[in-house]
């Protein structure tokens, strides 16, 4: 007897379709497994044939065959055991194959029958709809991520048993999948915190917008508790809301990361602050079986490094393609999986070892000291570093002034302004924001007039600047001028985008 | 037949024979030649073993006896002479006319210095040290003072040390002054190692490295107070620019005071503990420092150093042309280092306002950001 069914298995963020294939017959008893699984798809022979006996079902000896096809591709995951499951059981004649003809089957088996949570759900169902596939099972705790995707049926399963009730009962009581066009507007306004908080912190604040609307990447540098993580943290706030294609892709990196919780979703833009100890497989992906590191979990969002002068050098380095191609490459023998790893860098820095620079009152490093802690980040990182401002340690005065402070909503809407003149400028240009500009872009969008350009070429003469500085400088002086909605860049934006310059780096 | 010259060169350039053991060793053989004479031998164990002439106590060791017999032949100083013809590196003694004759107030002037490139000149010489972390404001007035002086011709006597030191070494250079060290090793040895560009370059621009101790003498901590001494001798008035309690600074400050020389400090505000040496000299009696101006003329008793200080104020005017805010920025701005932010709020203007003036100032050089955000006055 035979029976096929269909799972799928992740690579990156895409499910690739698995048909799982069960032939019972004579001969000596045994369970023989082909179609490169991996050792941990292996390992599904022992829960699977103990589930099903805990379930109660008593299976004859027979010789079992499984085939996982196609035949070349190498298979990994634990979310095959519940389709190996029921492709025996169907090929033993104990289900109806029929059942589970338009159906794919995702889930991990427990010993005892019970069916467990799996990662990459949600692209899984996408898979399934592109198939036209009608129905699909997957464990009772991913329901609501696989009921996301419209036009197909979702069934939760708790153990086998139960599932098994289920098939056999034509009676079916599928989970309507989720309104997509309302999930996003439903969630607005959901961010607990807000930059109306942030007070004594004006200067830096507008850094932040500026940053936020050209996608600069941005470094704060101050003493500790100068509000620099809290400011960080509110930048999700700012940025311009996801759109539907945005949370789509995001949330498959959750789904497979299986981090995507009780929201079926990501509707917000995402918020990472990985500590400075942690490893360059952590940071960006990797491990034997590629997972998304926190820069893909940074997608579309904020990825935070405070104490960036703490990380190891190697871990920093890690951070330079993605920087560039805006995803992450891991080749695992021979097989290359990507995930989108496109974020805003937000760095965190000390003055210096201490902390204090330069409050000679708090500080006794010395000059060199005090070079030698910026040189611990090195050039290729510092260079994508458009937006470099200090911060200064909050009192209490700033904290009792009647000064109304600049909020996260009026932040936004200006910068939701800067960017949709952005993306008219670029349309049809390949490139987003401002930020992302070339030499060719530059040349073109962001001309000067006489007196601006005598201005950025005695600062160009004066601070000694390179000509990455140069162009830097113009990139987010084009972003300064959108923010006070100027086709023309003039004298003060130039100099706004000089003092951001991370003057600094640029000594070393 | 030796040179005196020789002989001295002989003499200090001993290895583990200071200018103590020296003085000792001068006092017992009266003159230098005695030691190259015929009676060299004698002498030499005479000052190892003892005699009348010594109330027979030994003044030096058997070691250093050996080390006196090997440095003072003749053939042995003469191929250290060429090492360091070939470094660059000239020998004073005190009875070389190059001698720099400020020394010599010493007690215990040494009796041979070591120099790459000059010596000071006749002209007057200023000294001027400080404490190594500074702060932006030590910084700043440090490279106004020395700036305004070394125009003025006036040479700037400083120990290369990191901070104060080395910012007014270096402030003298690029107003195209002269400026000497004197270091607490061998001149050969650049210590700090963070200071080689500026070890060149005051060589490269006519000034000079000067140092008691031999070629090769390692920087030992017990070296700088001494090495403090010629400072403080070669300097016609002393300007301590920044000091904590109990600093180091303040041993060269003594030796000033020892030799009757003028001592200015700059006065800082009570709170700041770089400030606390410098006021507490001033209440002691050290003169205040208010304007490097005032310093020039008395070196100089050049009287024209006041029209430069209105110059600022009209530079202001001309950049900010009739901006209100430009003034009221200027006037928040410190010669402590200040973050933006504290700038713009006690001008009050607006933080994007702030934001682009700023750069306004430090274009034309009337402010200077110290760390990312922070911004002093210049
Ligand atoms: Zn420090």
């Amino acid at each position: 007897m035979f029976c096929r069914v269909f799972c799928a298995d992740i690579l990156g963020i895409e499910a690739r379709r698995i048909c799982v294939e069960a032939d019972v017959s004579g001969g000596l008893p045994g369970f023989y497994m082909v179609g490169l699984p991996s050792s941990e798809v292996k390992e599904a022979k022992e829960r699977v044939l103990r589930a099903i006996s805990n379930t109660g079902i008593d299976l004859p000896p027979r010789k079992i065959t499984i085939n996982l096809s196609p035949a070349n591709l190498r298979k990994s995951g634990s979310g095959f055991d519940l389709p190996i499951a029921l492709a025996i059981l169907g090929a033993m004649g104990i289900l109806n194959p029929a059942h589970l003809r338009d159906t794919m089957i995702l889930g991990e088996l427990s010993l005892d029958g019970k069916i467990n949570p799996v990662r990459g759900v949600l692209p899984v169902a996408f898979l399934a709809k592109e198939e036209g596939l009608k129905e699909l099972i997957v464990p009772e705790q991913n329901l609501k991520e696989g009921a996301v995707v419209p036009g197909i049926g979702v069934y939760g399963a708790k153990d086998l048993k139960n599932l098994l009730q289920r098939i056999a009962d034509p009676q079916k009581d599928y989970v309507k999948s989720a309104d997509l066009d309302h999930v996003l507007t439903e969630e607005k306004d959901a961010y607990p915190v807000d930059f109306g908080e942030v007070k004594g912190q004006e200067v830096a604040k507008r850094a932040t917008m500026v940053a936020v609307a050209g996608f600069h990447h941005l470094l704060y540098v101050g003493p500790p508790g100068s509000g620099k993580s809290m400011m960080a943290q509110r930048i999700p706030t700012i940025q311009n809301p996801l759109t539907l294609e945005e949370c789509m892709e995001l949330s498959r990196i959750y789904s497979v990361a299986g981090l995507l919780g009780e929201g079926p979703l990501m509707t917000h833009r995402p918020f990472r602050a990985p500590h400075h100890t942690i490893t360059s497989a952590a940071l960006a992906g990797g491990y034997l079986i590629p997972r998304p590191g926190e820069i893909s979990l940074a997608h579309k969002g904020v990825l935070f490094l405070d104490e960036a002068a703490e990380f190891k050098q190697e871990t920093l380095e890690t951070l330079r393609t993605p920087l560039e191609t805006k995803q992450m490459v891991i080749t695992r023998s021979s097989v290359q999986t990507v995930f989108p790893a496109d974020f805003m860098l937000v760095m965190a820095m000390n003055p210096c070892k201490c902390g204090y620079y330069p409050d000679r009152n708090l500080c006794c490093c010395t000059e060199a000291d005090v070079r030698r802690y910026f040189g611990k980040i090195k050039g290729p990182i510092l260079d994508r570093i458009d937006v470099c401002i200090g911060t200064k340690k909050v009192d209490i005065k700033d904290l009792k002034s009647d000064g109304r402070p600049m909020t996260s909503e009026e932040m936004r809407r200006q910068i939701i302004l800067a960017q949709k003149k952005q993306q008219e400028r670029f349309s049809g240009v390949g490139i987003l924001f401002n930020s992302q500009m070339g030499p060719k872009e530059i040349k073109q969008y962001c001309q000067l007039d006489r007196e601006a350009e005598a201005l950025l070429d005695k600062a160009y003469q004066t601070y000694n600047m390179t000509a990455r500085g140069y162009n830097k400088t113009l990139k987010v002086a084009r972003t300064i001028a959108d923010l006070s909605g100027m086709e023309k860049i003039q004298k003060e934006h130039i100099m706004e985008a000089l003092t951001y310059r991370n003057a600094f780096v640029e000594r070393l | 037949m030796m040179t005196r010259e020789e002989m001295w060169f002989g003499l200090c350039s001993c290895q583990g024979i200071y200018r103590t053991d020296i003085e000792r060793i001068l006092k017992t053989v009266e003159d230098i030649s005695n030691l190259y004479g015929k009676n060299k031998n004698r002498f030499l164990s005479e000052l190892a073993e003892g005699s009348k002439r010594t109330n027979g106590q030994s003044v030096i060791s058997h070691e250093q006896a050996e080390e006196l017999r090997k440095r003072t032949g003749i053939d042995e100083i003469r191929r250290l002479m060429e090492l360091n013809e070939k470094r660059g590196i000239r020998f004073l003694s005190r009875e070389t006319p190059d001698y720099p004759k400020r020394l010599l107030i010493l007690k215990d002037a040494p009796y041979g210095i070591y120099v790459k490139g000059a010596v000071p000149s006749e002209k007057p010489t200023c000294g001027m040290v400080g404490a190594r972390a500074c702060s932006a404001y030590g910084r700043s007035m440090s490279e106004k003072f020395a700036a305004v002086l070394a125009r003025g011709n006036v040479q700037i006597i400083s120990g290369m040390a990191l901070g104060i030191d080395a910012i007014c070494s270096r402030s003298a250079l690029s107003a195209g002054g002269k400026t000497f060290v004197v270091l607490g090793g061998g001149v050969d040895v650049i210590y700090p190692k963070e200071n080689t560009d500026l070890y060149y370059e005051i060589l490269m621009k006519g000034g000079g490295i000067l140092s008691e101790y031999p070629p090769g003498t390692p920087s030992l901590a017990w070296q700088f107070p001494h090495r403090n001494r010629l400072i403080a001798a070669l300097s016609d008035l002393l300007l301590v620019m920044e000091a904590r309690k109990q600093s180091g600074t303040l041993s060269t400050v003594g030796y000033a005071l020892d030799m009757g020389k003028d001592v200015y400090a700059l006065p800082g505000r009570v709170t700041d503990p770089l400030s606390e040496s410098c006021n507490l000299l001033i209440r002691e009696g050290a003169g205040m420092l208010t304007t490097p101006e005032e310093v020039l003329s008395l070196l100089t008793g050049n009287q024209n150093g006041k029209a430069a200080e209105d110059q600022r104020e009209q530079q202001v005017q001309k950049t900010g042309g009739s901006d209100p805010e430009i003034d009221k920025l200027y006037e928040a701005l410190d010669w402590d280092a200040k973050s933006l932010e504290e700038i713009a709020q006690k001008a009050q203007i607006k933080a994007e306002r702030a934001a682009f003036l700023i750069t306004f100032f430090v274009l034309e050089g009337l402010a200077k950001e110290v760390s990312p955000g922070y911004y002093v006055k210049t």
